[in-house]
């Protein structure tokens, strides 16, 4: 287990996006999900998650259903729609872009 | 309902994930009571999250957040407003007055000027006119007509047009109604369709064809025949010849007075330069306005070769139908008005921004305090634009209040000619330009302080406090302030010049009477009278009208006073006649009868009046037929010599000899402006003329005496009414409403602009004083003199206006010639104005400055010293 990091503002919905993107998943797995990936690192507010979901759904990035969870309960799933699949892709581009220029600064040989 | 399961389902699912939270927590050991606890703690404020995921989820939030801020910033912005209400009121009064001119002017130059004619495609609407050897355009003549419409090949098809007089009876007392002749495919080429019946057909367009026809416009079908349908088919009789009423045409927009419409029926016979037609044309597609005009010329040039005797060296020339309808006059008002108005917003803007920066300064520290609190740039910048927002929102509420009031008293004043004026109003494009003027006013006028506010200086205007002003914005409202004098002189200058002007033009000596003066005309028609039944009605007319009590003289003319038209003529001495026709000299004429001289009240000079010996017998050729020269002409013919009994040739008809028998003085009665064109006078009976105007002098109230000449007339032939009667003060009036117009509007201009001067150096002055309290203050407690504390302030205030005064002679100075065409009798550079005007405005700049000086001087130092 590393140490635990901030969440970057502004990135909490793609990581949403994320975890939603393979199967569709309620909103305690998908503050699971993100949490187990970042083997706990990285945790997600509950009090910023469902705004952001409902964000989303609004938006037409995510859509959700009534389903039972394994354990028999009823819970909201989310997944991600065509369009959030498209949105999430184009946020990766621009975050992957990004890191990939500040990492680019943080590598370059200091000059005097 | 729908939102109701919306909080429904949010709960569920928060409900669903805290106990997923503490099922997860007593899977790692925690007892049942712990892991609820703690689910609940590690969760949150579980309402307010439920909250706020419910305001995304309906999307009402955001915007009851945003509303709130909004409504915060508004109650500040008028609470700052009412805390300061003479530099709020300062501010608005000036903003509603520059943005009420703007639309004002706007909408009057869109609904006369900018807006298209009333037909179809106008753009593509030419108007032809034959052009004099000189180059000067004539209206055609109706063999003309025909040619130009035959040889032409540049346009969808030609149209002529004629103003007429008709008699109407038979419904009523006969009378005098407006009416055009057309040709049958006037209606079609302008794309007017008969609402009722149909057009005029070819065949009654023919000179001695089936033109016993005649259209109703749309006014006079609904006012004469209540629109009644089946007018069509019926009867109609004009000038006692009856015509069958074939359809309606909605004619009002483009001739609103005009009620019958007869069809032309050119006579390709008579005279080639009896010039009485309007021509237009519509251009054939892909043609251009140059092409016609060529087209046009080639033929004028056949037509010369043609017709050497009366169409010599005569040219054609075109314009755009609108130029022609709208008139030269217009377009130089209309542009001669947008120019003055565009700088006046301006002047506006630069007052308001003017009062908003001197506010603005002041609250350096009010931001710099809620800076330092924690408001961002972001918000202070909106509550800005929200407190100019505010300002915008009353000031265009007022200006639409005093748009629609002034536009009124436009209507009222304008001179009647102008054909659209009544159209003014408040419509969607005037709307436009008066909200996108307000806006552009405040955006412009908020623009620097907002800029001074944001730019990083919200902190400094802490440290320094409000006694300390930043240099560029006290720069900037200087030259404001300079600016404003500079335009105002201008302004002032021109309204002055014009003013000036007019006065000149009302007291010119006319060189006869229009006080008292009643005017007519009678038609006196070729089927039901000859020259000697004409004279016979015109004599008894005189006995009759001369019997009325309250009438002094009557007299008859062939063109009343400041009539459109005024015939011309040449003249030579006879001793001296010239070959050629361009060496007479060009002369106004007129035919008279009756007791003209003394009705008009022009005065004899020399010899004798006509007398009923001057009256030829039957089949009698005179050798010498007499005639009357007024002063000029006598001073131009035979400078220093008595005229009386010489011999003058009339060039037309015919080149006769007439002898002088008498001088009468110069009269202005066809314009004002400029100097009477010299004058030849001969007695009706020489001249073929079937509508005389008939003058009448009248002792007292002329007006009056209307109706009983109406009847007078009627009852010597109920077929001859008498043609709008009306005082030739009127006349006289409405041939100088332009220039009175003018001024009349720049006066009002140069006073709006003389207030903004004042206003303006009224908020600066005022403002230094107050950012300078403390420097006062001190002064004045190491014992300054009041008057040297009160001349420190004026000096400060007269550093402004001076170099502005003088920067405004100067620009004028270089305007001015743009102005010299309106101007009579008085130099666009008279001495006298440019000495008034500047030393108004310097006296203007003293009085506004003097208030501020005034407190200055009782500043009680105690206080300004502590007020920090």
């Amino acid at each position: 287990m590393g140490e635990r990091v901030d969440l970057v503002p502004g990135t909490l919905g793609m990581l949403v996006m994320k975890a939603v993107s393979a199967e569709s998943l309620h909103g305690f797995g998908i503050a699971r999900w993100i949490e187990s990936v970042t083997g706990d690192r990285l945790t997600v507010e509950e009090g910023a998650l469902y705004p952001a979901l409902h964000r989303l759904e609004k938006r037409g990035w995510l859509s959700s259903d009534w389903q039972r969870t394994e354990h028999g309960r009823r819970a909201r799933y989310y997944q991600l729609t065509r369009d959030g699949r498209r949105e999430l892709d184009a946020l990766r581009a621009r975050w992957e872009g990004s890191a990939a220029a500040v990492r680019q600064v943080l590598d370059a040989e200091a000059r005097a | 309902m729908n939102l109701d399961r919306k909080h429904r389902r949010i709960r569920d699912e928060v409900a669903h994930h805290i106990s997923e939270l503490e099922a997860q927590l007593e899977a790692e050991g925690m007892s049942r009571e712990q892991a609820v606890a703690e689910a609940a703690r590690r969760f949150g404020d579980r309402n307010r999250i439920e909250q706020a995921t419910r305001e995304i989820a309906s999307g009402w939030g955001m915007w009851t957040r945003r509303a709130d801020i909004v409504r915060q910033d508004v109650a500040h912005a008028l609470r700052q407003m009412l805390r300061h209400p003479l530099v709020s009121g300062l501010t608005l009064a000036t903003l509603v007055v520059g943005v009420s001119a703007t639309t004002i002017v706007f909408s009057v130059v869109h609904a006369v000027v900018l807006s298209p004619l009333p037909f179809h495609e106008s753009e593509r609407l030419l108007h032809v006119s034959q052009t004099s050897p000189q180059g000067r355009p004539y209206s055609i003549s109706e063999p003309n007509f025909v040619d130009f419409r035959a040889r032409q090949r540049s346009f969808v098809e030609m149209a002529a047009m004629g103003f007429e007089n008709p008699i109407l009876s038979g419904l009523g007392d006969a009378e005098s109604v407006e009416g055009m002749r057309v040709s049958h495919t006037f209606f079609s080429l302008l794309g007017i369709t008969p609402i009722l019946g149909r057009d005029f057909l070819a065949e009654e367009d023919l000179f001695g064809g089936a033109t016993d026809v005649v259209l109703l416009s749309e006014g006079a079908w609904q006012r004469r025949y209540g629109s009644d349908e089946d007018v069509v088919g019926s009867t109609m009789f004009l000038d006692g010849s009856a015509r069958r009423i074939v359809g309606v045409v909605p004619s009002g927009r483009a001739w609103p007075g005009v009620e019958v419409f007869a069809p032309l029926a050119p006579n390709p016979d008579v005279f080639r330069d009896d010039q009485r037609l309007e021509a237009i044309g519509r251009l054939l597609p892909g043609v251009t306005i140059e092409q016609a005009a060529r087209d046009m010329s080639e033929i004028a040039l056949q037509l010369s070769d043609e017709y050497p005797e009366s169409t010599d060296r005569w040219g054609a020339a075109v314009q755009r139908a609108r130029d022609w309808l709208i008139g030269p006059q217009l377009t130089q008002l209309g542009g001669f008005l947008l120019g003055p108005v565009g700088l006046f917003l301006l002047m506006a803007c630069a007052s308001v921004s003017n009062l908003l920066l001197a506010r603005a300064t002041v609250r350096l520290q009010e931001m710099g305090v809620r800076a330092a609190l924690g408001a961002g740039r972001g918000r202070l910048a909106a509550q800005l634009t929200v407190e100019g927002l505010v300002l915008a929102v009353l000031g265009g509420a007022l200006s639409v209040v005093l748009t629609l009031q002034g536009l009124r008293i436009v209507q009222a004043l304008g001179p009647a000619d102008i054909a659209r004026l009544g159209e003014a109003g408040v419509n969607t494009s005037v709307l436009l330009v008066g909200t996108a003027a307000a806006a552009l006013a405040v955006v412009a006028a908020g623009a620097a302080p907002a800029l001074l506010m944001v730019r990083g200086s919200v902190f400094s205007g802490l440290r320094m406090g409000s006694g300390a002003a930043s240099g560029t914005g006290r720069r900037f409202r200087d030259g404001l302030v300079v600016a404003q004098f500079a335009l105002a002189v201008t302004v002032v200058l021109s309204a002055t010049l014009l003013t000036r002007s007019f006065v000149r033009l009302q007291n010119v000596e006319l060189g006869f009477e229009p006080s008292g003066l009643l005017r007519f005309a009678v038609r006196l028609p070729d089927d039901r009278f000859s020259q000697a039944t004409r004279e016979d009605f015109l004599r008894l007319l005189r006995e009759d009208v001369e019997a009325i009590p309250g009438v002094e003289a009557m007299g008859a003319t062939s063109a009343p006073p400041f009539s459109r038209f005024g015939p011309s003529n040449f003249v030579a001495r006879s001793d001296q006649e010239p070959d050629r026709q361009e060496d007479f000299v060009p002369v106004s004429w007129r035919a008279i009868s009756g007791d003209y001289f003394a009705a008009a009240g022009i005065p004899l000079l020399a010899g004798r009046l006509f007398g009923p010996e001057d009256r030829p017998a039957p089949r009698d050729q005179v050798l010498n037929p007499p005639v009357i020269i007024d002063r000029a002409l006598a001073d131009m013919l035979w400078p220093g010599q008595d005229p009386l009994g010489r011999l003058v040739t009339w060039f037309l008809p015919g080149g006769r000899q007439c002898e002088v028998i008498g001088v009468v003085a110069s009269a202005r009665d066809e314009q004002v402006e400029g100097m009477p064109r010299p004058r030849i006078y001969r007695p009706f009976s020489y001249t073929f003329w079937d509508q005389p105007s008939v003058l009448v002098r009248t002792a007292g109230e002329a007006t009056d005496l209307i109706p009983t000449l109406r009847r007078a007339v009627l009852s010597l032939d109920a077929a001859v009414p008498a043609i709008s009667p009306a005082p030739v003060e009127q006349d006289l009036r409405e041939t100088i409403a332009w220039p009175r117009f003018t001024m009349q509007v720049l006066t009002v201009f140069g006073f709006i602009a003389l207030a903004l001067a004042a206003m303006g150096i009224y908020g600066v002055t005022a403002f230094s004083v107050a950012q300078r309290r403390r420097e006062i203050g001190v002064r004045v407690a190491l014992g300054a003199e009041p008057a040297g504390v009160h001349w420190m302030v004026m000096r400060g205030a007269m550093r402004l206006a001076l170099p502005g005064i003088v920067v405004g002679v100067a620009v004028s100075l270089g305007l001015m010639r743009f102005l010299e065409t309106l101007l009579f009798d008085i130099s666009s550079v008279d001495p006298v104005t440019y000495l008034l005007v500047p030393s108004t405005l310097a006296l203007v700049a003293v009085a506004s400055a003097w208030l501020p000086a005034k407190r200055a001087v009782r500043l009680d130092p105690r206080s300004a010293l502590v007020s920090e």
